[in-house]
């Protein structure tokens, strides 16, 4: 202990010793605090939601834990978020069944199948803006072409489409970013076989890229499991499970409308539970950046 | 009829990237069951000389070709030569180890399945002769499922090796083989190369004087994209016609 106070003593010595010796100890300090600032969103939000929901998602009393998760809503809104847990993870595999491939297979298209040049520098472009524009506007736009111009109406359809489509810029140019990354002599390996392009980029070009591919596709749903403006206009809501593909019983609740609509509604013991849905969320979220983590990490160890 | 003696015959082949000249006005031949070197310094053209063989060049737009390039007595570059069946017949074995990101077997099998060998019997048999000619088997026949990138880089090469004679092919090309290798596995990769040649045609592209003296029979030597000789390796190298050839081979351009 003692030892420590030495060390500092000495240190607070030598920064007075000089001037530079003061301005480099002060930019120290300065960076410091900065760091402080700048990591400290992440505890005050994970404090904060965790203060009130915690019980809720952790507790074992009556409506805490497991059956917080597994019963509906009910009456007065005093049961579980069944219906939410249930309906983001329906919207977010059929956005993902509808989203995946169309942007794996356009990445594979620009990438492998198309030369630099204007073609392939309009979709990129196309596709930075299009993962920069706000989460609402994609709302007003699921809801002004997919709800209302397409006729499908609110619901399960209309909500997954916007995601999907707000999952296409994302996971494209992640996926492009793998594709680049794999050698240009595993390819020329695979042709120098006698392989057709196709067979070359389905067996070995995409094989390699997947590890990366899959780290994209992670993001990209952790990004969207979150998003609340896309689906205020295109989703609904419904306090059991959809049982239809249109109509008002294609109606789907999700996580994040489901914490926006208890946070602002005027009955206190909503509040517990808009928080235990959000502590729910972050957690899914934060496992699936963990795990598209790991694979990346695992990944620039293994290839080639 | 086309002469079918040499089973790949360069005519009058000039290449450009761009307008880039590459290759000028080149004319060549490699012999059945022996080792040619193409040798040179580095940029005199001698790796694309060799992928024009299998038209792997083609990959690349900017690529144009004057001249022909005869496989068996056909032009390769022939409108309707199929480059699948070429490429097929005329294996490549690359500058870096790049197995597939797959198990050893499945590199193995991956040839032969593409040209539609399905039965389970003939690719078990594949993969073992395919990896003893490599001189491989005895050291990876327990560990067939494992991944091949786990491979040091020595067995990776000559994995890449029993890669490419996995279809079988009677030509074999090499894009300096061992220049990413270390020395104990690269003189085992040199012996490999010796003892293919009695079934297989060679051609290696080498920047390593003693390495073409040591594995090849005949050789070709180019500088800035000219073929300045193209005779026995023995005599280029102990009686060199041209004054390039021997300040290349003296170490003094390289």
């Amino acid at each position: 202990m003692s030892g420590r106070g030495d060390a500092l003593i000495s240190y607070l010595k030598s920064a007075t010793q000089s001037r530079r010796h003061f301005t480099d100890f002060l930019f120290k300090v300065v960076l410091g605090i900065v760091i402080l600032i700048v990591v400290s969103p992440f505890f005050l939000v994970l404090f904060q939601v965790a203060s009130i929901g915690f019980w809720q998602v952790f507790g074992s009393g009556p409506g805490q834990g497991l059956e917080f998760f597994f019963t509906f809503p009910g009456i007065g809104l005093e049961g579980g978020i069944r219906n939410a847990l249930v309906g983001t993870v329906e919207l977010i595999v059929l956005a993902s069944a509808v989203g995946i491939p169309l942007s794996v297979f356009g990445a594979v298209y620009i990438t492998e199948y198309t030369q630099p040049g204007w073609g392939r520098s309009i979709v990129e472009f196309a596709s930075d803006v299009l993962a920069g524009i706000p989460s609402i506007v994609f709302g007003a736009f699921g809801f002004a072409f997919i709800v209302d111009f397409l006729h499908l109406g609110m619901g399960i359809v209309a909500g997954s489409l916007t995601l999907a489509f707000m999952m296409i810029p994302t996971v494209l140019r992640t996926t492009q970013e793998a594709l680049r990354a794999v050698p240009m002599s595993l390819r020329e390996a695979s042709l120098a076989l006698g392989a057709t392009k196709w067979s070359t980029t389905w067996n070995v070009t995409l094989r390699a890229a997947f590890p990366g591919l899959i780290t994209g596709v992670l993001l990209a749903i952790g990004r969207v499991m979150g998003e609340t403006a896309p689906l205020i206009f295109t989703a609904g809501n419904n306090l059991t499970v959809p049982t239809e593909l249109t109509g008002s019983g294609s109606w789907v609740a999700s996580m994040p409308y489901t914490i926006w609509a208890y946070i602002s509604d005027p009955r206190e013991y909503l509040q517990a539970k808009a928080h235990g849905t959000a502590l729910a969320l972050m957690i899914m979220v934060l496992t699936i950046d963990v795990i598209a983590n790991i694979i990346s990490r695992k990944v620039t160890r293994r290839l080639v | 009829m086309t002469d079918f003696k040499h089973h790949i015959e360069v005519r009058t082949l000039s290449t450009w990237f761009g307008k880039k000249d590459i290759l000028k006005n080149i004319s060549c031949y490699f012999e059945d069951n022996t080792v040619t070197a193409i040798m040179g310094p580095s940029g005199c053209g001698k790796s694309t000389l060799l992928r024009t063989l299998n038209r792997l060049n083609d990959l690349v737009p900017s690529f144009r070709r004057k001249g022909e390039v005869l496989f068996r007595g056909e032009n390769i570059y022939d409108s309707g030569y199929s480059v699948y069946d070429l490429r097929k017949h005329i294996g490549m074995v690359f500058q870096r180890p790049n197995p597939f990101p797959m198990s050893i077997r499945d590199n193995i099998t991956y040839g032969p399945k593409l040209h539609g060998v399905k039965d389970e019997d003939e690719l078990e048999k594949i993969v073992e002769t395919s990896l003893r000619k490599a001189a491989l088997w005895d050291e990876v026949k327990d560990d067939l499922e494992k991944p091949a990138p786990n491979l040091s880089g020595g067995q990776q090469q000559r994995l890449c090796i029993a890669r490419a004679l996995s279809v079988d092919p009677p030509v074999l090309l090499a894009d300096e083989p061992v220049s990413a290798l270390d020395p104990i596995s690269a003189a085992k990769i040199e012996e490999l190369i010796v003892e293919l040649k009695k079934d297989y045609t060679i051609i290696l592209v080498t920047h390593n004087v003693q390495q073409a003296f040591r594995v090849s029979d005949q050789a070709a030597f180019l500088y800035l994209g000219e073929l300045v000789e193209f005779d026995k390796t023995r005599r280029i190298l102990e009686a060199p016609a041209d004054e390039r050839t021997e300040a290349f081979i003296t170490g003094r351009i390289g």
